[in-house]
C-alpha cells in the first residue's frame, strides 16, 4: 500500500482544525452547563499544550 | 466568555513592526537612512533592555508620519506589508487566536506600536478589537503627535480599563500572551499570564512564576 505524506503543513494544519473542534465542542458543553467556565479555560490550555507539543514535533520531511 | 488578549510585536509576528516600519522607511529613502537606522536601533535596544523612554521614542517615530499625505502613507504601508509582514506572519500563532475563538473569547491585540502601523497588522489575523498608541490626527493629517496616554507598561492597563468601561466587558478568566518584560504589569493583572517566546529577563520570571510558556516560531 503507498502511504501519502501530505507534508508538514497540511499535518499542522489538520491538527489545529481538530484542536478547533475540539474547543468549540467543549463550549457547548459549557454553554449547556455541563462544564464551567473554569473547566472551559482549563481544559482549552491542556489542549493548547498538546497541540503546542504535537506541532513541535511535525518535522519537515 | 472570556478575554483573550495577545501583544503584538515578537508575540504575534516574528519582529518588530515599529522597527520594521523605520527600516522601511529608510529603505525607500522617505527618510535620511543613515541617520534614522542609527536612532531606530538605538531606541529598540533601550526597548529590549527594558529602559525605552517612550515619549522620547514616540516623538522620533511619529515624525515622518507628519511629512507625507496619508494616501501616500497608505500605499506604502501595501508595500510594507507585503515586503516586510507577510514573511513573519506566524502560522502557529494564528492557529492559538482560531482556537480562542471558537471557545468563544473575545480576543484583542494590546500594543505600544501605533495604530497606524498595527491596524492592518491585526485585521490579517482576523482580529478586531485593536488597543494601541494613538497617533494624532488634525484636519486628516498625521501631526507627529500622541493622542492620549502611551500604550506602552503599565499605559497598556489604562488603555484596557478604558476599553473595559466602554464595552462593558471583563477581565475574569482573561489569558494574556507577551514575549516582553516590559508587560508585566499586563501579565500579573490577568488570571492566566502566558510568555511567548520571551525575553531573558521574562522567561527567568515565568519559571520562577510557573506561568505557561510557548514558542510559536
Amino acid at each position: 500500500m503507498e502511504v501519502i505524506d501530505f507534508g508538514a503543513n497540511k499535518k499542522r494544519q489538520a491538527h489545529c482544525f481538530f484542536a478547533g473542534c475540539v474547543i468549540t465542542w467543549f463550549r457547548t458543553l459549557a454553554q449547556q452547563s455541563y462544564i464551567s467556565q473554569q473547566d472551559l479555560n482549563h481544559l482549552y490550555f491542556v489542549l493548547l499544550m498538546e497541540i503546542e507539543q504535537i506541532l513541535a514535533s511535525i518535522k519537515e520531511v | 466568555m472570556a478575554l483573550a488578549i495577545f501583544d503584538l510585536d515578537k508575540t504575534l509576528i516574528k519582529g518588530d513592526s515599529d522597527f520594521l516600519w523605520g527600516k522601511f522607511l529608510s529603505e525607500i529613502g522617505a527618510v535620511d537612512a543613515d541617520i534614522y537606522q542609527s536612532k531606530n536601533q538605538y531606541f529598540f535596544d533601550q526597548y529590549v533592555l527594558g529602559e525605552l523612554d517612550i515619549n522620547e521614542y514616540l516623538e522620533f517615530c511619529l515624525m515622518p508620519l507628519s511629512q507625507y499625505s496619508m494616501q501616500t502613507l497608505n500605499q506604502w504601508h501595501q508595500q510594507f506589508m507585503s515586503q516586510k509582514i507577510e514573511q513573519i506572519l506566524l502560522p502557529k500563532a494564528q492557529a492559538v487566536v482560531d482556537m480562542h475563538k471558537a471557545k468563544g473569547d473575545t480576543v484583542i491585540v494590546i500594543t505600544a506600536t501605533n495604530r497606524f502601523v498595527t491596524v492592518p497588522i491585526v485585521a490579517r489575523y482576523g482580529i478586531e478589537h485593536l488597543l494601541a498608541t494613538n497617533p494624532e490626527i488634525k484636519e486628516g493629517q498625521y501631526t507627529g503627535k500622541v493622542e492620549g496616554e502611551p500604550c506602552f507598561q503599565s499605559g497598556k492597563i489604562n488603555h484596557l480599563n478604558k476599553w473595559l468601561k466602554e464595552t462593558g466587558e471583563n477581565i475574569k478568566g482573561a489569558s494574556f500572551y507577551s514575549d516582553s518584560y516590559n508587560d508585566l504589569p499586563m501579565l500579573e493583572l490577568i488570571d492566566y499570564p502566558i510568555v511567548v517566546h520571551g525575553d531573558d529577563k521574562l522567561n527567568a520570571l515565568a519559571i520562577e512564576r510557573g506561568w505557561k510558556r510557548l514558542d510559536w516560531i
